[in-house]
C-alpha cells in the first residue's frame, strides 16, 4: 500500500513522494525515508509530519504551488494540472474532461478554471 | 433509445406538478447505477447525486464554482463519470458536479440538453428526446 508524503525540504513548489508504507520509518507524526547504500551507511530524509494520503488534495496542493505568472496564458480556461504541471486546457470543461481522460485514463489530476471564475448557475434550489 | 415517455412526479415532492424526468445510467470502472434525472433547463451543468457518488465511488478530479437559486456561489467538487447514457447518446468521461443535497434526483443541465431535440408537451405531460 502506498501513501503520499511531502518532502520537508522547504522547496517551492513542494516535492511529493509516493512511497510504500514499508519504505517509511518512524511514526505518522515523524516519518522518515531512509536510503541504505551497499556499504551499509544510510541517509535519512525527513518528511513533513502531516501525511497527504488523498491524491486529490495532493494534486490540488501541487496546482496551488504553480507560480501565477505561469498560469497567465490559461486565463479564463479550464486546466488539467498533474503533479503541478498544466498538461491540458480548454474553454469547455466537458470537452477537456472527455479528451484528457479519453487519452490518459483514470489518472490523478486537479481540474479547475484559471482566473476569475463566474459562478455556474443552477437555478433549481438544491438545498434540501 | 430515444426517450418517449410521460412526465413523472417527484417522489420527494409529491404535491408538486409532474416534471420531465427520465432514467439515466452512469458507469465508473465496473460499477453502474441508474438514477432518476430531471431535465433542467435552469441548470447550466449536469450534477451527480450523493447516492450515485457512493455507488460508483468515482475519482474526484476538480472543483467548480456554482451558484444556486437560494445560495451564494461556492466551490463544489467535480467527479469523473466514465459513461453516461441519456436518450440515444453515450457520453464519455464527463466531470459532474456534486451539490450539497441529499436529493436522489440528478439534474441534466444544458451542457447535455443542448445536444438533443426535446419536446415538452405540458398539457399531455409527455416528453420526447432524440
Amino acid at each position: 500500500m502506498t501513501q503520499y508524503y511531502q518532502l520537508d525540504s522547504g522547496t517551492n513548489p513542494p516535492i511529493f513522494l509516493r512511497l510504500a508504507k514499508s519504505e517509511v520509518v518512524g511514526t505518522k507524526d515523524a516519518a522518515m525515508l531512509r536510503f541504505f547504500s551497499s556499504t551499509s551507511s544510510s541517509l535519512t530524509i525527513n518528511l513533513v509530519p502531516d501525511l497527504i494520503d488523498d491524491p486529490f488534495e495532493l494534486q490540488k496542493t501541487a496546482f496551488e504551488a504553480i507560480p501565477p505568472l505561469l498560469l497567465c496564458q490559461y486565463f479564463g480556461k479550464w486546466v488539467v494540472s498533474k503533479d503541478g504541471q498544466i498538461v491540458d486546457s480548454d474553454k469547455d470543461l466537458q470537452k477537456l474532461s472527455g479528451r484528457f481522460f479519453g487519452v490518459n485514463g483514470r489518472v490523478d489530476v486537479y481540474i479547475c478554471r484559471v482566473g476569475i471564475e463566474e459562478p455556474t448557475l443552477i437555478r433549481t434550489p438544491f438545498l434540501r | 433509445m430515444p426517450i418517449d415517455t410521460d412526465y413523472q412526479f417527484d417522489p420527494e415532492e409529491r404535491d408538486a406538478p409532474s416534471a420531465p424526468m427520465t432514467r439515466v445510467t452512469l458507469i465508473y470502472e465496473n460499477r453502474k447505477i441508474t438514477c432518476l434525472a430531471l431535465l433542467d433547463s435552469g441548470a447550466a451543468i449536469t450534477t451527480i447525486t450523493e447516492e450515485a457518488r457512493r455507488a460508483l465511488a468515482p475519482m474526484r478530479n476538480g472543483e467548480r464554482l456554482v451558484g444556486g437559486a437560494t445560495k451564494s456561489a461556492e466551490f463544489y467538487p467535480l467527479y469523473l463519470v466514465e459513461k453516461l447514457y441519456f436518450s440515444n447518446h453515450e457520453y464519455s468521461n464527463l466531470s459532474l458536479v456534486r451539490l450539497p443535497t441529499d436529493s436522489k434526483i440528478m439534474l441534466i443541465g444544458r451542457d447535455i440538453l443542448n445536444k438533443h431535440e426535446i419536446l415538452l408537451d405540458g398539457p399531455q405531460e409527455h416528453m420526447t428526446v432524440s
